[in-house]
């Protein structure tokens, strides 16, 4: 995920406007522009099986060629920050791929093996805030799912990219926050637990585990910084070619015994769906990597 | 009646109406295009299959089979349910608590890819609507059913479709709606209603499943029950690939909870229990005689008249072979023929 900000005409216009004396405190909106990657350690992503890289545990510890079928998952509440300053949200652009202030990143193009899913792809989230010209954003954190007051819409009525069959989940009554898939083994996370309210008619969440990790990163150069989504370092301590039990690999079951190191790599707490004792930032798979443009 | 005539009930067994949600109002011309879809297998991706394949009339609409396979060859988890009076169903499938809209459970077999049903997915979704928008027959059905819609070969209109058929599956025209039991039957009812099978407090009402709704009803019940078919380790496991309930609230009260199906047309709907396990209906009686089933051997060992979770309306209870025949000759009498062969629900596209 690149970063990058591009200042608007309004600066020049603000810079008249104050006949160029101070452009440290004008105000701004920006537009933002993320690049988004998924990659299996070295290699990038792609439909059908990577045969140059091997991941996991199995195979004798060698690990295994992953098969993609799918890749796809919802980012939501992306914000920004200064080195010492509060969170901003990141205003994203409604598209197709944008609603509200969720993103759906589709790294499949229905090529070879993801023969479900759809030829167009989304490598990049785009959005405007505000904030101040001299403003160099440093720290940006964003969360893995579709926010709650999103995840129970009708999938009979809903927007894009909320009405997507691959995406939804209907036996939990919402959607796949994100999905990964290779011959044999598949990710599905997502937020389970809603029960029905004391009315017996509407879903109620309250007590659900939202499996929605929230990851934040610093260091992050606005314009070098590169935020990548490594396959390898998620499945680095599962076997993609065995199933223990449950459903095959692992889709947020609390029982399911791949889960268990599935979910310590995403920092998430299996039981509870939240963030893990150590924090949602313990997970080991999603990185910032320095870049030049 | 809702603005429908092929929706039925007959005088004999007194139903009152289902409820109709109101995003999705019934029409004559829905349901007309709902059974042309639940026949036609050109709604599965490689339209090899059809709900049919699944959901044979003449079994009242279940399949025979202990699992059966979706489009591409993968086994399901679970046994193909009834379709009977399905329209009341509380809940849908045989263990999600929070899936009460049957417009919501139809997306499952038509786009569920764990495992594959029809195989509807975001890849082929356009080819298969081609498929119907590319036929005149379709292009008359579905511009009647949804007449006020510019396009209306949507996945959404499919689904609406096939739910107004299926809710006009309506079975009361049994031997016991008829009052047409014989002595032994009689008896069969008289202990199906005792304290001692307790058979009712699972099976209760119109419907013979207390998991049952009407339009009048207010107050939803949403009953699941474990009834003792497993438990592995000693600890009240069922096998893994199904736990019924618990799977969504992870509450161990839920281990094995399972949605009671109705019992009419129980006759034609075997093999029993959420994953065909039991072959018989005699044998179910003799499960529920033991109040559970003991697995001496295998990877499933375990005594399930000792499942921690098991309903204490499963106690078990002594039955003489007349009993038992009697509770059987009852649960025949729930066998509603006209509704296996009424025109109203067969293949429109073989000639009678």
């Amino acid at each position: 995920m690149k970063l990058r900000s591009i200042s608007l005409a309004l600066v020049a216009f603000v810079l008249t406007a104050c006949g160029g004396s101070d452009d440290k405190d004008s105000l701004v909106t920006r537009d933002i522009s993320l690049d988004v990657s998924a990659v299996v350690g070295t290699a990038s992503v792609s439909c059908g099986e990577l045969t140059e890289v091997l991941v996991g545990t199995g195979n004798e510890g060698n690990g295994n060629a992953p098969d993609f079928k799918d890749f796809r998952l919802y980012i939501s509440d992306i914000q920004v920050a200064t080195d010492d300053g509060e969170f901003m949200d990141l205003k994203l652009t409604q598209n197709d791929w944008q609603y509200e202030n969720v993103v759906l990143l589709d790294f499949e193009d229905a090529a070879s093996s993801c023969t479900s899913g759809t030829s167009a792809i989304n490598k990049t989230i785009s959005g405007s805030l505000e904030g101040l010209n001299s403003d160099e954003y440093t720290r940006m954190r964003f969360t893995i799912g579709v926010p709650e007051n999103l995840n129970h819409l009708d999938r009979t009525t809903a927007a894009s990219p909320l009405n997507l069959d691959g995406m939804t989940w209907s036996w939990a009554g919402g959607y796949k926050h994100m999905r990964i898939d290779v011959n044999g083994w598949n990710i599905h996370l997502g937020t389970t637990g809603c029960t029905l309210d004391d009315n017996n008619e509407n879903l109620d969440c309250s007590n659900d585990r939202p499996n929605r990790p929230v990851y934040t990163f610093d260091n992050v150069d606005t314009d070098l910084s590169t935020v990548v989504f490594d396959y390898a370092a998620l499945v680095q301590d599962s076997d993609i070619t065995t199933d223990a039990g449950g459903a095959l690999g692992c889709m947020s079951g609390v029982t399911d015994p791949e889960c268990a190191a599935l979910f310590t790599n995403l920092g998430l707490n299996v039981t509870t769906g939240e963030c893990a004792s150590e924090g949602c930032d313990s997970q080991t798979w999603v990185r910032i990597e320095m870049g030049s443009r | 009646m809702l603005g429908t005539s092929l929706l039925q009930l007959s005088s004999h067994g007194g139903f009152v109406l289902p409820a109709i949600p109101a995003e999705n109002p019934i029409s004559d011309a829905k349901i007309t295009l709902g059974r042309h879809l639940f026949y036609d297998k050109r709604l599965s991706g490689n339209e090899t299959q059809s709900c049919e394949s699944c959901h044979v009339q003449a079994l009242a609409f279940t399949d025979g089979k202990t699992l059966p396979q979706g489009s591409t060859g993968q086994t399901l988890a679970l046994n193909s349910q009834t379709l009977t009076n399905v329209a009341y169903n509380a809940s849908y499938t045989w263990w999600n608590p929070i899936l009460i809209r049957m417009e919501d459970q139809l997306f499952i077999p038509l786009t569920g890819d764990v495992p594959v049903e029809l195989g509807i997915n975001d890849a082929n979704t356009q080819t298969i609507l081609q498929r119907f928008k590319d036929d005149e027959t379709y292009q008359i059905l579905f511009a009647e059913a949804f007449p006020e819609d510019v396009a209306p070969f949507t996945l959404v209109n499919v689904n609406f479709a096939l739910a107004s058929f299926t809710r006009s599956l309506i079975s009361d025209r049994s031997a016991f709606d008829k009052g047409e039991l014989s002595e032994s039957a009689r008896r069969g009812e008289a202990l199906f209603f005792s304290e001692k099978m307790e058979c009712f407090h699972c099976h209760n009402g119109f419907n013979f499943s207390s998991s049952s709704i009407t339009t009048n009803t207010r107050f939803p019940e949403r009953v699941f029950f474990n009834n003792g078919l497993y438990n592995i380790n000693g600890d009240g496991s069922y096998p893994e690939a199904i736990q019924g309930k618990f799977k969504v609230t992870n509450d161990w009260n839920d281990m094995g909870a399972f949605r009671p199906p109705t019992l009419r047309n129980i006759e034609l709907t075997a093999p029993y229990m959420h994953d065909g396990s039991i072959a018989t209906l005699g044998e179910v009686l003799d499960m529920y005689a033991a109040g559970g089933r003991d697995i001496e051997s295998g990877e499933l060992q375990g005594d399930g008249r000792q499942n921690p979770f098991k309903s204490d309306f499963v106690s078990g209870f002594e039955m003489t072979p007349e009993e038992k025949q009697d509770l059987l000759n009852f649960l025949l009498s729930l066998t509603d023929n006209e509704f296996i062969s009424d025109p109203r629900f067969s293949n429109p596209f073989i000639n009678n």
